[in-house]
């Protein structure tokens, strides 16, 4: 349910309006104030990640002390909240064929009472304004990344904004896209972030992507183009880092792509580039299948997505760093291991309990590996996501939700996820807003749009 | 669908949006005004300040007679320094700086889950908290709490509440608990007796539970006894209408401290000095106070056996339907811990005479 003001409302939310009642309507100017309010309760479990399995390498000797009982189990309850929101949207038609618009979206944690804060390199919030031509649009502020748009939604499918297949960027901010579509369904995009500052960083603070100096270089640019007629919607999306050396911050929320680091050639180290190609089909009664495609009417009314992304990482390049959890933090880097020991600092520690301290976990190995893709089916409210992840082995997840309606604007919702051991890059997992280790959950809440 | 605006007031106005099963509120307060603060340890001074100011929608839902569903936004703003409040530094046990909950209401039975007041407060710790600006001083236990699910169950004169806080961390699946996400418990009951309503509150705290590193969450998640567990707390409170006009009212609260609580592990130990006086700890707290009309006078008994007494007094004018006049007198003893007394923002040694004066308007 939104609710729909109109031209009393000023774009700077000011109300100003005489005294009335009934409802206000204009044809040329809207303000929409709503959001959706998502509170409920979780349960995550660990339970094998953390076992000392013998690596290969271990003497013997070594090997016999980590065979047994470093295995960890453990549970836990808490109320979450996924992605609830408060906006404000408008529009004004400018003339026919003109219109200008605006959205103002803040990212609301129910649960612990707080509306989501800026944080590294992430827009939390969508904030932008936009100005239409015809089939011509532009916006600037922050918004969704262009490859988002064209292939990563159809990896998020998860309650909490948790796309895991997805390597690129989400949520952009300082970033200006223009999108070009036309009548026969084709439509393509390009979008930049510009980060430059007029002036040295105060003191490396996050955001300000300036640790040193003045950055004077765009951030990323990214173009996309797409096919959305009928049931199908199509996409492939581009996307690269402009900078060398890019500052990662320390938030890992930004996506796949900004955490990992390539060395060589004339740009040095550097971020990889992006490449990706998504699609979604809406079985539809209309369709009229071959006879021998006619089982295809049984999934009549659902939808079919997948997204394949690819990341140019480096195949022989090494990390430079000694230390297991921080190379993978770092790097990303195709033959990045990971192994280490828990609880002594970088960053898996920070992800686990202190009674966990100075136990030493050598994890199962793996490499990273370029393409990562999705599939996902939806029909009824059910959904269902494979997600292979980033490496060759251990890091691919399932996921299985269900929403059912409890009248118009109110729904319960139950969603379970099963992630192996290294399915660890997903992003924004049920009101986190970081990448964060690979516990199942099961997790039911409500949900009440407004 | 029905839009109804009322008059303005700044950038503000009464917004209710509804039709015949849906509604949508925004709501809000502010409160600015300037309080004098007389502080015979360091100097006096004048602060322009806010008092327990918010704005924020709610809604509701009317599925049939018997069932609904709400939610609520609200948050705290501080119109003197000019900024929504929010979180320094998050802290999965710190109490909450908004209000966000959804919850449903089955005939007399009311479930609600988020970042809410808590179960012993609504019970009994509202009764104490009669300042401008929350200013709790006898009751100790938990105010706002985040990641909260209460059960409240009403019937005729009876009203019996239940809580418990699951802050089990995806990061950390027993941070804040020695059991695993259950880090808080409370219940609750109220009964009405005509002109005299009685409530009592439990709070307990799981084994191992961890304080919050922020000062304002409560005494109670602050105080830990010698086997390093947070201390439970009982409490009692009472309000009596004398007459129409004429009100008395009061809390009495206990938390079971050790004798020889340890001042270590972030507990508050036994004894403490403040600007050079030292006093004991004491596990009884109390209030009592009188409503005459439209004042309020409020004697506080606080944590320690000397030097944290409180008298606090106020009276408002109503300038219209939505506006008051505020005027409020506070004198602490010198070692009087208040939480958010008079726009001070935390919990402290507030050991300063203030007296503020306000306007008030609700919107």
């Amino acid at each position: 349910m939104r609710k729909f003001l109109s031209s009393a409302l000023l774009l700077s939310a000011a109300l100003v309006t005489a005294a009335e009642a009934g409802t206000v309507k204009s044809v040329d100017k809207r303000l929409d104030i709503g959001g959706s309010a998502r509170v409920g309760m979780q349960y995550s479990l660990i339970d094998y990640y953390w076992r000392a399995d013998a690596i290969p390498g271990d003497s013997t000797a070594a090997a016999a002390t980590k065979t047994v009982g470093e295995g960890y189990k453990n549970g836990a309850y808490s109320i979450v909240s996924n992605e609830s929101t408060l906006f404000f949207k408008g529009h004004q038609h400018l003339s026919r064929d003109a219109r200008a618009y605006f959205d103002m979206t803040f990212d609301i944690n129910m649960a612990k009472g707080e509306i989501a804060r800026h944080s590294t390199f992430v827009g939390e919030r969508f904030m932008f304004v936009g100005y239409g031509y015809k089939g011509f649009d532009v916006k600037a502020g922050s918004l969704a990344a262009v490859p988002y748009e064209y292939v990563g939604k159809n990896d998020d499918k998860a309650f909490g904004a948790g796309y895991h297949a997805y390597s690129s960027d989400f949520k952009l901010p300082n970033a200006l896209t223009a999108k070009y579509s036309m009548k026969n369904g084709i439509h393509a995009s390009v979008g930049i972030s510009a980060w430059g500052e007029a002036e040295l960083s105060n003191g490396g603070n996050v955001g300000d992507d300036a640790p040193n100096s003045p950055v004077t270089k765009l951030r990323t640019r990214a173009f996309g183009i797409g096919y959305t007629k009928g049931c199908w919607d199509i996409g492939y999306a581009h996307n690269e880092y402009m900078d060398t050396n890019q500052d990662k911050g320390d938030n890992l929320a930004q996506s796949e792509q900004f955490q990992t680091t390539v060395r060589g050639g004339k740009y040095g180290i550097q971020t990889p580039n992006y490449n990706g190609l998504g699609a979604s089909y809406k079985f539809s009664s209309e369709t009229k299948y071959p006879r021998y495609l006619t089982w295809l009417s049984a999934f009549n009314g659902g939808k079919l997505s997948t997204q394949w992304s690819n990341l140019k990482r480096d195949d022989n390049e090494k990390s430079e760093s000694s230390s297991a959890f921080g190379e993978r933090a770092l790097q990303h880097t195709k033959f990045a291991t990971i192994d280490g020991t828990l609880g002594t600092g970088g960053l898996m520690s920070n992800q686990f309990i202190t009674d966990q301290a100075g136990a030493t976990a050598h994890l199962k190995r793996t490499n990273y590996v370029n393409t990562s893709y999705s599939w996902s089916f939806e029909k009824g409210g059910f959904g269902v996501r494979y997600s292979k992840g980033f490496m060759d082995n251990y890091s691919d997840s399932i996921l299985l939700n269900y929403e059912r309606k409890l009248a118009k604007n109110i729904a319960v919702r139950t969603e379970l996820f099963v992630p192996e051991v290294y399915a660890y890059d997903i992003f924004n997992w049920h009101g986190r807003d970081m990448s964060e280790a690979p516990f199942k959950t099961f997790m039911v809440d409500l949900r009440y749009d407004f | 669908m029905r839009i109804v605006f009322s008059y303005i007031f700044f950038f503000v106005s009464t917004l209710s949006l509804s039709n015949a099963a849906n509604t949508l509120n925004f709501d809000g307060h502010i409160a600015l005004g300037v309080a004098a603060i007389i502080d015979p340890y360091n100097f006096n001074r004048i602060s322009v300040i806010g008092s327990t100011e918010h704005f924020g929608f709610n809604g509701e839902t009317d599925i049939n007679e018997d069932l609904k569903y709400y939610f609520k936004y609200s948050f705290n703003v501080n119109t003197s320094d000019g900024h929504i409040i929010t979180l320094d530094s998050p802290d999965s046990l710190s109490p909450p700086q908004e209000h966000t909950y959804i919850g449903a209401q089955y005939k007399n039975l009311d479930v609600c889950v988020g970042a809410q007041e808590s179960i012993p407060y609504r019970f009994v710790g509202n009764v104490d908290d009669i300042g401008y600006h929350y200013g709790v001083i006898a009751y100790p236990s938990t105010f706002n709490s985040q990641r909260l699910l209460t059960l409240v169950y009403s019937k005729d004169n009876i009203q019996l509440g239940s809580q418990i806080q699951l802050t089990g961390d995806i990061q950390s699946p027993k941070n804040g608990s020695g059991a695993p996400g259950l880090y808080n418990y409370a219940f609750g009951s109220q009964f009405i007796f005509d002109t005299l309503v009685i409530s009592l509150a439990f709070n307990g705290y799981s084994t191992g539970a961890v304080s919050s590193s922020t000062d304002a969450a409560s005494a109670q998640q602050e105080t830990k006894n010698v086997d390093g567990n947070i201390v439970n707390y009982w409490g009692l409170s009472a309000q009596y209408d004398a007459y129409p006009s004429v009100g008395l009212f009061g809390s009495f609260n206990y938390l079971n401290r050790d004798p020889d609580a340890p001042a270590s592990s972030g507990g508050r130990g036994k004894s403490v000095t403040i600007n050079g006086r030292t006093s004991e700890y004491e596990n009884i707290t109390f209030s009592v106070g009188l409503t005459v009309d439209r004042f309020q006078l409020q004697f506080e008994k606080g944590p320690f056996r000397k030097y944290s007494n409180e008298l606090i007094a106020h009276y408002y004018w109503p300038l219209s339907p939505s506006l008051d006049l505020r005027t409020e007198l506070v004198i602490p003893g010198p070692m009087t811990y208040a939480d958010n007394i008079a726009g001070q923002g935390s919990s402290g040694a507030i050991n300063y005479y203030a007296w503020l004066v306000d306007l008030s308007y609700t919107f």
